[in-house]
């Protein structure tokens, strides 16, 4: 087998290990270097090539304190936002009204927040119970993080929401109601 | 005619007036502005100045991204402002724009053999909850035993006819069980338990079992999720119930 097409497998297999996740969505590089080896980086760009083909883009989330490219997690990520029809399959819709206002509000207090303010915005529209059930579902895909009774952005809130896009059409569309 | 020229002349001029005033390109409306320059008839006076007008709306959406991208980079954007919006809106809406702004990670859950083989020995050794939960079998060795001259073709004529005999009877309502095999003397009675077993097993009629007063019931099959029940018959025709 030619090194071309031995690296042309490899994308497909990296693609295919992307695409088949285990707990937490996406692979860390170290975990897609011991599968496929030290060129695992070059086998990454033939995915990528694959996956743009599929609608798909590979993207990287730099680890907060290590940055080499085996701490980093690799995800794939559509390259189009959602139908509004299709978000019901991530989140019902009160967890991602939930979710667009924690993002809104940590964006605008610098990236942390004390829960007990969210609270206070998100019972004004659901029962506090509902609340505390949103926040543990967020916090357990990564979306928020939770230290003493401060919270912050999780890398999935990060990676997922175009935030600037998501602020300006908040705004817009209060205008238009 | 004037009325139109003075309101696109006034749009023309909008972005001029709010870069000089440094007012919140929000406070326009531009949903309104369209509506404005769709009214009424065109001369080529109009169009021209439509064409500027449209110009100009453009330039306002733009300063309006470049507003909130601005704003959100330097965190300049006022936070009331911001809230008061996000308070108007419905929790649908909100959800909605954030679809719009959203790209999940994609991948597919998936379980291994080995998983789905722990599966199957934990649903061997897991309890029946609630109602599913009967009692304990009863040892074999306190059963009375009798032994049925049946064989696999003598079965399905017998339950032929024995289905034969229920159908104008189910068709009035459903019958009792315990009753109905009362009438026949003891090893004919297990006969017919058998046959009703197998009738039910095949799906040509129905047992149920009341909760509340344990009655069991023949009826005519219906839907439901089947399960099996065991049901004692040594006691019937002797005046108590199992």
């Amino acid at each position: 087998m030619g090194e071309e097409e031995e690296l042309r497998e490899k994308g497909i297999k990296a693609l295919k290990m992307l695409l088949f996740e285990g707990s937490t969505p996406g692979l860390k590089g170290w975990e897609l270097k011991r599968r496929l080896g030290k060129d695992y980086l070059a086998a990454l760009e033939v995915a990528k090539v694959e996956a743009d083909k599929l609608g798909l883009r590979i993207v990287k989330v730099e680890d907060e304190e290590d940055k080499s490219p085996e701490k980093a997690r690799y995800v794939l990520q559509p390259k189009e936002p959602l139908r509004e029809a299709e978000l019901s399959k991530w989140l019902r819709i009160e967890e991602a009204a939930a979710l667009a206002i924690i993002d809104v509000e940590l964006n605008l207090r610098g990236g942390m927040v004390q829960r007990k303010t969210i609270e206070r915005i998100l019972t004004q529209k659901l029962p506090s119970w509902r609340v505390k059930q949103i926040f543990d579902k967020l916090k357990r895909l990564n979306y928020i993080e939770e230290d003493g009774d401060i919270l912050r952005k999780g890398w999935r809130m990060i990676v997922e929401i175009d935030e600037p896009g998501l602020l300006k059409d908040v705004i817009s569309k209060a205008k238009e109601t | 005619m004037r009325r139109d020229k003075l309101i696109r002349e006034r749009i023309i001029d909008l972005p001029r007036e709010l870069e000089r005033s440094g007012a919140d390109p929000f406070l326009v409306d531009i949903k309104d502005l369209l509506e404005k320059l769709k009214r009424k008839k065109r001369n080529v006076e109009l169009l021209k100045l439509d064409s500027k007008a449209l110009n100009s709306v453009s330039k306002i959406v733009e300063m309006q991204e470049k507003w909130v991208v601005d704003a959100l980079k330097g965190l300049r954007v006022d936070p009331d402002l911001v809230r008061e919006k996000i308070k108007k809106l419905s929790l649908k809406e909100i959800s909605s724009v954030l679809s719009k702004n959203f790209y999940p990670i994609i991948g597919l859950k998936r379980i291994s053999v080995e998983r789905l083989r722990d599966g199957l020995v934990y649903w061997e050794i897991v309890r029946p909850w609630g109602s599913y939960e009967e009692p304990a079998p009863i040892a074999y060795k306190d059963l009375a035993t009798e032994t049925l001259s049946l064989t696999p073709e003598s079965v399905k004529e017998k339950a032929n006819k024995l289905y034969v005999e229920l159908t104008p009877l189910l068709e009035k309502g459903p019958i009792d069980y315990r009753s109905y095999l009362s009438r026949f003397p003891e090893k004919e009675r297990l006969e017919k338990a058998f046959l009703l077993g197998y009738l039910a097993t095949i799906g040509k009629i129905a047992l149920k079992k009341e909760p509340l007063t344990k009655t069991i019931l023949i009826l005519k099959p219906g839907k439901g999720e089947p399960f099996s029940i065991a049901i004692e018959v040594s006691e019937i025709g002797r005046g108590r119930g199992a």
